[in-house]
């Protein structure tokens, strides 16, 4: 009889690695790094700052961002933590993109910055020269704060309701403690939000908006541009500037009877849609309530790319005895024996 | 970029032993541990590989297998990393030889002894997840033991079919007290884990539990007194490769034709050459 | 005697404020007291009768003497044990053996994803059965008992009738010969019809088991049907209490007169 049993050689994976490489030989990371939303959404994800480690990772994983964050993280749990930064105040963050949608006119005023929220939706299939060059020079004349610019928040803070409760005293690093029901530490909570996926994040808030859910909330503050990290010097315990990173934070705000509650999200590099989705997500698992979104396990358990990502593709894997088992079952009741 | 021995840094190792530790102390407790980002994916037995990364020493000898073979995808990836990482330890496909043996959903069919570690890569830790979906209603049940739902589980089977439809990761109680998820090993198995000789650590990477099962420990399949606990049917079949019977084999199809093969491909290569196996010794009830 | 319910207090709402009551709310910080001071006792073969209009906290008062919620202050002793001094798993542990409920709504009750049978086996299940045959007989017979037929044990909940699935719930809360029954506006949801057969099950029972029941209703009707005592809540406190055909009669309190005279 011919049965052969089918081997799988090491070195068939490392040409099949080869193969793969080949097709981005050409792709310089230089050009991937221009494109800030691919690379924003990798940092985001894995929850690594550096946008030529993810530029190199986009490049590796073909343009597949979820397997790019996948690659940072795995490259991030190598590294040594040396110091961990002051909390940041987002005040501090300078902005290139500032908006509210529940006051027309907020302190400072509404800085639009450069957004395609207006744009058509045009597949652009021929740049004319001389339009480029007049966006360019407008951008260009948008004001950058420096310093400290106002929360929106703090101006109606007499109206607002703070879960002091809610406020854990610890910082719980979520990479190292995973995070466990009842009752996780808000850190926690927040840790898990900002590394999900977009697009599990996006759905979720989705659902409440739409009806499933308790909350659709307005934006109080949406503010989007580089964010200062400070650390204490280890040597003289001053606290000192120690690089910048690409933020966009979201402050959303939800009428509860008589109360307005604050939802929150913040997030690596620019990516408004996330930091809204964050913040309503924020103010949903707040909510007493039966809807998916409101359920705390199910939003932190399901909302993380790379977890999600891998146990989907894990099918692949062989299941040759998963499945006889159950075969093996279905037989046994339909009266067939000795049949595996 | 040069790693550490068995590629995980010193400070995780210390964790992950900490929590191997415990999870011994408490035979089929989940211990909560945080799961590192592997360079496999979730789901490709990244709890497994930290627990037998965590325990390497310089001059262990590693075995690797996924469905009971030595040479498929996911134990060859797995093997890649340990030899690039600690290559020091010897790589072998003999159950015999093996220290420290990993599996994706089979126990070998040769008996393993007191000095060999079993690491079983499980997708899910829980066993009342099937009649609970909430994680805080399951840990008050395991703190409670009340484990009625899982009883409950199976009699409504039992009801409706006169059969436990439970294929793979059949509920066992360790020790007289925590009902813990055996991984998707086949029922063919489970008898194998009652007062052995070896130590049991499963290690749940996406879940991010450990849980283990010490040597000389009771563990027993959830049963009714008048329904008790079935293995898969083998009887009245053979493998075609070395002519074992009462052995757990698997089905494959080819050239229009139905044959059946061990499941355990070192075991095989064994009887083949006339190579005398030690069995486990426990019942096994078909 | 069986049942000591002793100055039991609840209050819904911030538990760090030194509250100050009117009306039953916390003029500091809106929280509602639903219950204050209640205390009765009940012997096997009894059955005390629980009335008020809705929000007079019976309801409450019931779950609590379940165990489903703590109150703020009080003791229930059974059989002389104060009961809300167990830690959690002798809680549930009295609840399985000793206690059974039926809740006004059969989804509170009742597993709507198994069948029948699976439902009431829950219970034996909990009080340590082990053998299949045994408790599928044992659920076959209570389920006769409630007038359920073979034929349909292993049927879902939702394919019965609300009468019938309050049957099962009655099924299921005496399947371990309890001391207690507890029964929440049992025929509340039901129509006329169907609530004779319940109460007559429920007489049966009486008849039968030497049990002691608590019964929660707003209809005076029911009570006066079933319960030998009574005791009449308005806004958490007793305002009345006693034989039932006297209070129906005679009812003392102006509160407990206007009840009465709703019925006639």
């Amino acid at each position: 009889m011919g049965f052969v049993a089918v081997k799988v050689d090491p070195e068939k994976i490392e040409k099949a690695e080869r193969l793969l490489k080949e097709k981005v030989r050409k792709v310089s990371e230089e050009h991937i790094k221009k494109l800030i939303f691919s690379v924003d959404k990798v940092m985001s994800e894995s929850g690594l700052y550096s946008e030529d480690l993810a530029a190199g990772a986009i490049k590796q994983s073909i343009g597949d961002l979820l397997e790019a964050s996948f690659l940072l993280r795995a490259f991030k749990n190598t590294l040594r933590r040396i110091e961990y930064t002051e909390p940041v105040d987002c005040k501090e963050m300078r902005v290139v993109r500032r908006i509210s949608s529940a006051f027309k006119d907020i302190p400072e005023g509404q800085i639009l910055g450069a957004t395609k929220d207006y744009s058509l939706r045009l597949l652009n299939f021929d740049e004319p020269e001389e339009t480029i060059k007049e966006e360019v020079s407008t951008i260009s004349k948008i004001t950058r704060f420096d310093g400290k610019l106002p929360k929106v928040r703090e101006f109606i803070k007499d109206y607002l309701v703070i879960d002091e409760e809610k406020d854990d005293k610890g910082m719980h690093d979520i990479t190292k403690e995973p995070i466990t029901f009842p009752n996780p530490p808000r850190s926690s909570v927040l840790q898990c939000l900002t590394m999900g996926e977009e697009g599990a994040l996006v759905m979720l808030a989705y659902s409440s908006l739409r009806g499933y859910g308790a909350v659709h909330p307005t934006i109080l503050e949406l503010r989007q541009g580089y964010l200062p990290l400070k650390i204490k010097h280890p040597l003289t315990g001053k606290t000192v500037k120690v690089g910048e990173v690409r933020a966009t934070e979201c402050e959303v705000i939800w009428q509860e009877n008589e109360k307005l509650k604050v939802g929150y999200g913040l997030v690596l590099g620019f990516n408004e849609r996330k930091a809204i989705a964050m913040a309503t997500l924020d103010l949903c698992l707040q909510a007493k309530d039966d809807t998916p979104a409101s359920d705390e396990e199910f939003v932190l358990y399901h909302i993380d790319g790379v977890d999600s990502m891998g146990f989907i593709e894990h099918l692949k894997l062989p299941h040759y005895i998963f499945f006889a088992s159950i075969f093996d079952r279905i037989k046994k009741v339909k009266g067939e024996k000795n049949e595996i | 970029m040069k790693y550490n021995f068995a590629y995980l840094d010193e400070d995780t190792k210390k964790e992950i032993r900490r929590k191997i530790l415990k999870a011994v102390a408490i035979p089929g407790h989940q211990i909560p541990f945080g799961s590192r980002v592997m360079p496999l994916a979730k789901g490709f037995g990244t709890g497994g590989l930290q627990i037998t990364l965590s325990i390497l020493k310089k001059n262990d000898i590693i075995k690797v297998i996924d469905q009971g073979r030595d040479d498929s995808l996911n134990p060859t990836n797995i093997k890649r990393l340990i030899k690039k990482t600690a290559p020091s330890v010897k790589i072998t496909d003999n159950t015999t030889d093996a220290t420290v043996i990993q599996t994706r959903h089979r126990i070998p069919e040769q008996r393993l002894k007191k000095h060999q570690i079993l690491v079983l890569q499980c997708p899910f830790p829980e066993p009342l997840r099937w009649v609970e979906k909430s994680e805080a209603k399951t840990r008050k049940m395991h703190a409670e033991m009340d484990y009625s739902k899982a009883y409950l589980y199976l009699y409504e089977h039992l009801l409706r079919y006169g059969e436990v439809l439970i294929g793979t990761r059949y509920p066992v109680m360790v020790n007289n007290r925590y009902l813990m998820d055996p991984t998707p090993i086949p029922r063919w198995d489970i008898p194998k884990l009652n007062y052995a000789e070896c130590l049991f650590l499963f290690g749940a990477g996406r879940e991010k539990r450990i849980y283990a099962v010490p040597p000389y420990t009771k563990v027993e399949p959830l049963e009714f007194e008048d329904y008790k606990f079935r293995t898969e049917d083998m009887s009245g079949k053979r493998c075609e490769l070395c002519g074992s019977e009462n052995v757990y084999l698997d089905e494959v199809i080819k050239d229009g034709q139905r044959y059946y093969v061990c499941s355990d491909s070192n075991f095989c290569e064994k009887m083949r050459k006339g190579i005398k196996v030690e069995r486990w010794e426990n019942v096994v009830r078909s | 005697m069986l049942l000591e319910v002793k100055k039991i207090s609840k209050i819904f709402g911030d538990q760090n404020c030194k509250h100050e009551f009117k009306d039953n709310r916390c003029i500091k910080c809106g929280a509602i007291l639903a219950l204050d001071n209640i205390s009765f006792d009940l012997d096997l073969g009894e059955t005390l009768g629980i009335v008020g209009e809705s929000g007079s906290g019976k309801s409450t008062l019931l779950r609590i003497i379940y165990m489903d919620i703590e109150p703020d202050k009080g003791e229930e002793r059974l059989k002389g044990v104060n009961l809300f001094s167990l830690d959690s798993k002798r809680k549930r542990d009295v609840k399985v053996k000793n206690m059974g409920m039926v809740y006004q709504s059969p989804k509170e009750g009742l597993h709507y994803n198994i069948s029948v049978s699976a439902n009431v086996a829950e219970k034996l299940i909990d009080n340590g059965w082990r053998n299949f045959t045994k408790i599928k007989d044992k659920s076959v017979d209570l389920l006769n008992k409630v007038r359920i037929d073979d034929y349909r044990i292993k049927d879902y909940p939702s394919t019965f009738s609300l009468g019938m699935q309050q049957r099962v719930q009655i099924a299921k809360a005496i399947a371990n010969n309890p001391d207690l029954l507890l029964l929440d506006e049992p025929t509340a949801s039901l129509d006329v019809t169907v609530q004779a057969e319940i109460l007559d099950l429920i007489k049966q029972i009486q008849r039968e088991m030497n049990i002691a029941i608590i019964l929660v209703s707003h209809d005076l009707r029911v009570v006066k049907l079933l319960a030998e005592r009574v005791i009449v809540l308005k806004n958490g406190r007793i305002v009345e209490a006693g034989l039932t055909d006297q209070i129906l009669e005679d009812p003392q309190h102006e509160y407990t007169q206007r009840l009465v005279s709703s019925i006639l």
